[in-house]
């Protein structure tokens, strides 16, 4: 028992001898092996930290994924928060079949999930070895499904869309975008960066209804007056808020088709027109800015035809009296007494008015699709039909934001189709004499009034309606056509303390013969229109318009 | 009488050496993959395969049971008859990773598994695992007096047969995890620190050019690509939701059985369990499994202080090493540090192979800690 013990100890001896010997030429220390430890516990700390981070992701931002951040594009509203353009992701499902590995276990296990699908075509499609779209839009349960098959030759491509409840109402001023999330025309344009980073809606000042109910009129009108094209703008003349923009014909945004016809443009915006009698209203308001006549000022013996150069001045209606004052120059449109007022006012005064009002250059505005007035060279001439308001052209929006200055009792404002947080109305900038407004204003509500008014037909009972018309010829190569017109016709009510202008323009309207018009300042009606003037065109379908817009404008929008 | 006595015998040799606290880590970390299964993954498969609901919990039961087995045997060897049957285990089952490209059958594009007709269908790889540290230790510690580096490029092609059936098959992963146990054993085992910086960048650099230029590891290059621009399309899926559901577990976890995130995602018990733990016991229940890990391999370490044998260090360290880098790779792919591969996590997740392989890695682990009698 004793031996056997002794043996063990000198085994054991031995066997230390040989270590220190360290036959294996390893050198193994133990700092190595816990740096080891602490490698991991480095890892693990780290890995602790990003689990903690990932923990608290949660209180910041539920349900959002990571992959909706980039791709984001806020939606757009209307000013009672209607929308008009939504963004929805949408997934698509493709297959790439040069990385299939068993074709026919993804044939069954896709039959599985879209029993409805030609699967000979797929087949078909799998061998021609090109990458194809399975599922474009793919719902989120077939989502799930088809991506937890876990195959590599099913790809998913995250697509953005942008969804237009109201289709072609709002086409023009929303625009269209890209594939690449990129705005290419109205907001989505001007409003591109915008609407990827900030992820509330953007809110116009846009009203649906009234905007359906407008269309609706010019769409109607269209087939009445078989126009080229038309557009109406309703805007707000206390802070330039514009709350309904049309422009007709329009197209499905929905349908992301490329639009290239010119007939398409967006009248009320880059429309650049000439637009005839509706300035002989900037003749007069410059006139009493200036100080030069009163609206009773008399004008007598006014030619029936004036000649300036080569061009002949005529009046359109013969039986204008040749004695007038300045309201019923104003009133019974007459050409040769604006003439007179022009040349009283002379080039500097006119211009400066025009250009104070914002006629004569580009306006600045929300979309890029904006008109440029084509540019001219002022002369006696011209001081001449700019008085009446030919070789001038513009835009209607401009024509509404004159006719808004004006009307509203002389203050700056700029349009827009972008609701504004904060209303601040109070500092605004007065660039029109006290009064003129006042006076322009009863000028405007008699053109419908009156029966020598050439608006009586929008003469719409309870809203006070005042405005001026404007037809105007189309300039063609080497002079005017009598066929080819544009009727205006510039709203404002209620004239007492003006809210609205509403601009209406008819571009080339021809006559119909069978619509019946009923008289508002007399009674009775009449079959069929007479000239295609904008008295008989663009009144009667402003008048419609008002008709039913009125009681929304006087409800809804009582306060402010 | 005498055969009980004998198995009672064997069992109180075995139970008088054992390490008990290691024995009791394992054996948790067991029960704990059992909880999970039982409580929120079994469910999904069962679903998916539209079994009986607790079929794949008993399934699990089961491999446990054979793995404890196994177990109790690796750990009751001696360590000669350990090493040898290692040897021998060590060729058999690189034999059969050799198989795969003829036999193998392919799960989800990768072609890992052998399911030959004797055998129920595993991963070769699993064993291989083990048996290659060991053989790994065995040259390092050989005691034919060799150059050391000459030791060092033996066990170097000692692992390459096996990098490169992996890499064929292709498993990325696998392949990685085997390279950083052979890397770690030659550190610690005395090199010189300029010759291992002057070798991984050498490696770095190959790597980076198999993984850009060679297209078979054309998907490698999208996994990483995709892991570094997180918000660049969705082929991230799975990866998206496993960040999603652990996002969405919060701190405490949304509750047993209220996870989504294993509804959803393909093979969720198997290479994304930490992320369906995460989302319904929260990230806490994370944390204090890699301290569990921790603690597992300090306890190990700590006897390989006190260890005198040379290739006992070698091997423990370098089991050590397969299964907390294994733990470390899967939960980092979890957790998006790391590209996606499909890596199980070891105890934890469903898996005869895995399962099988970690007992073996736990059996010789244990037998080596064990008390020496002397």
């Amino acid at each position: 028992m004793n031996d056997k013990k002794n043996n063990v100890t000198l085994e054991e001896y031995e066997n230390k001898f040989s270590y220190k010997k360290s036959k294996t030429n390893l050198n193994i220390e133990f700092n190595r092996i816990a740096f080891i430890f602490f490698l991991f516990l480095a890892i693990s700390i780290i890995y602790s930290i990003q689990l903690l981070h990932l923990g608290s992701l949660k209180i910041k931002n539920e349900n959002k994924l990571l992959s909706v951040k980039k791709n984001y594009r806020a939606d757009i509203v209307d000013r009672n928060g209607n929308y008009l353009v939504k963004t929805v992701s949408s997934i698509d499902i493709g297959i790439n079949p040069t990385e299939v590995i068993d074709k026919k276990k993804l044939l069954i296990n896709l039959k599985l999930i879209f029993p409805n699908k030609d699967y000979i075509d797929i087949s078909d499609k799998l061998k021609k070895k090109r990458y194809f779209y399975l599922e474009k839009k793919i719902s989120a349960d077939n989502y799930e499904k088809i991506m937890s098959l876990g195959d590599k030759s099913i790809k998913s491509e995250e697509k953005l869309t942008r969804i237009y409840p109201q289709k072609n109402l709002f086409s023009h001023i929303i625009g269209q975008i890209d594939d690449n999330n990129k705005g290419i025309s109205g907001l989505e344009k001007s409003f591109n960066k915008r609407l990827k980073e900030k992820r509330e809606p953007l809110q116009l000042t846009l009203d649906t209804d009234i905007q359906y109910l407008i269309r609706e009129e010019l769409v109607k009108f269209q087939s009445i007056f078989r126009s080229k094209g038309s557009t109406a703008i309703l805007m707000n003349v206390n802070n330039g808020e514009i709350l309904s923009m049309v422009s007709y014909p329009d197209f499905d945004l929905n349908k992301r088709e490329v639009v290239n016809d010119l007939n398409f443009i967006n009248r009320a915006t880059k429309g650049v027109y000439e637009l005839g009698s509706v300035f002989k209203t900037f003749t007069v308001a410059a006139g009493l800015e200036e100080g030069l006549i009163k609206t009773n000022t008399e004008f007598l013996n006014l030619e029936k035809k004036l000649k300036c150069g080569k061009n002949n001045i005529s009046e359109y209606d013969n039986k204008i009296p040749s004695d007038l004052t300045v309201e019923q120059i104003l009133i019974r449109s007459g050409n040769i007494g604006s003439v007179r007022i022009g040349q009283k006012l002379e080039i500097e005064k006119l211009k400066s008015f025009l250009q104070k009002i914002g006629i004569l250059s580009k306006i600045n505005f929300d979309i890029e699709e904006v008109g440029v007035p084509i540019p001219f060279k002022w002369g006696k001439c011209k001081l001449a039909t700019v008085s009446f308001g030919h070789g001038i052209t513009t835009t209607p929006l401009q024509l509404a934001k004159a006719y808004g200055i004006i009307v509203n009792g002389g203050f700056e404002i700029q349009p827009s189709v972008i609701k504004k947080n904060s209303e601040n109305n109070q500092n605004q900038k007065r660039i029109i004499k006290k009064g003129v407004s006042e006076q322009i204003n009863e000028i405007l509500r008699k053109i419908v009034t009156t029966k020598e008014g050439t608006a009586g037909l929008a003469n719409i009972e309870g809203y006070e309606v005042g405005g001026k018309t404007g037809t105007a010829e189309k300039a063609t190569v080497g002079g005017y056509t009598r066929k080819a017109k544009v009727n205006t016709f510039v709203s404002i009510f209620p004239t007492s303390k003006p809210k609205y202008v509403m601009i209406v323009l008819l571009d080339e309207p021809k006559t119909s013969e069978d619509y019946i018009y009923k008289y508002k300042n007399k009674s009775g009606s009449y079959k069929g229109t007479p000239f295609n003037t904008a008295g008989w065109t663009s009144v009667e379908v402003a008048g419609k318009i008002i008709q039913k817009i009125g009681p929304i404008l006087a409800t809804k929008y009582k306060e402010n | 009488m005498l055969n009980f006595n004998s198995i009672y015998k064997f069992y109180y040799e075995w139970w008088k050496n054992l390490d008990k606290a290691l024995f009791v880590i394992i054996m948790f970390l067991f029960s704990l993959g059992l909880f999970f299964s039982l409580v929120s993954t079994s469910l999904i498969v069962s679903d998916r395969l539209d079994t009986n609901n607790y079929f794949f919990f008993f399934k699990h039961f089961i491999y446990i049971l054979i793995g404890i087995i196994i177990l109790v045997f690796f750990s009751s060897l001696s360590e000669d008859n350990l090493f040898k049957i290692s040897f021998y285990l060590f060729f058999t089952s690189l034999f059969f990773l050799f198989l795969i490209p003829f036999f193998g059958t392919e799960v989800n594009g990768s072609k890992r598994w052998l399911n030959l007709f004797f055998l129920p269908r595993f991963q070769p790889i699993e064993i291989v695992k083990p048996f290659i540290i060991v053989f790994i230790a065995t040259i390092l510690c050989s005691e034919k007096n060799f150059n050391i580096y000459f030791k060092y490029l033996l066990t170097f092609f000692a692992i390459i047969p096996a990098c490169l059936l992996l890499m064929i098959q292709p498993d990325i992963g696998q392949t990685l995890l085997i390279f950083l146990a052979w890397a770690t054993l030659v550190f610690i085992s005395g090199i010189s620190l300029p010759i291992i910086l002057i070798f991984f960048s050498f490696t770095l650099i190959s790597l980076v050019y198999m993984v850009f230029f060679i297209s078979k590891f054309a998907y490698i290059k999208s996994r990483i690509l995709s892991f570094f621009n997180p918000s660049d399309g969705t082929h991230n899926f799975q990866s998206d939701k496993a960040i999603d559901a652990i996002s969405s577990g919060g701190f405490f976890g949304k509750g047993i059985g209220e996870g989504t995130l294993k509804n959803r995602v393909p093979e969720a018990h198997t290479d994304y369990i930490i992320s369906v733990i995460s989302e319904e016991f929260g990230v806490v229940a994370i944390v204090l499994l890699l301290i569990l890990f921790l603690f597992f391999i300090y306890t190990v370490f700590k006897k390989i202080y006190l260890e005198k044998s040379e290739k006992i260090k070698l091997i423990l360290t370098g089991t050590m090493c397969l299964i907390i880098f294994q733990a470390l790779i899967h939960i980092g792919v979890n957790i998006r540090l790391f590209p996606t591969t499909g890596m199980t996590l070891p105890f934890l997740s469903y898996g005869g192979s895995s399962i099988v392989g970690v007992s073996i890695l736990s059996g010789i682990i244990l037998n080596l800690t064990k008390r020496k009698i002397d």
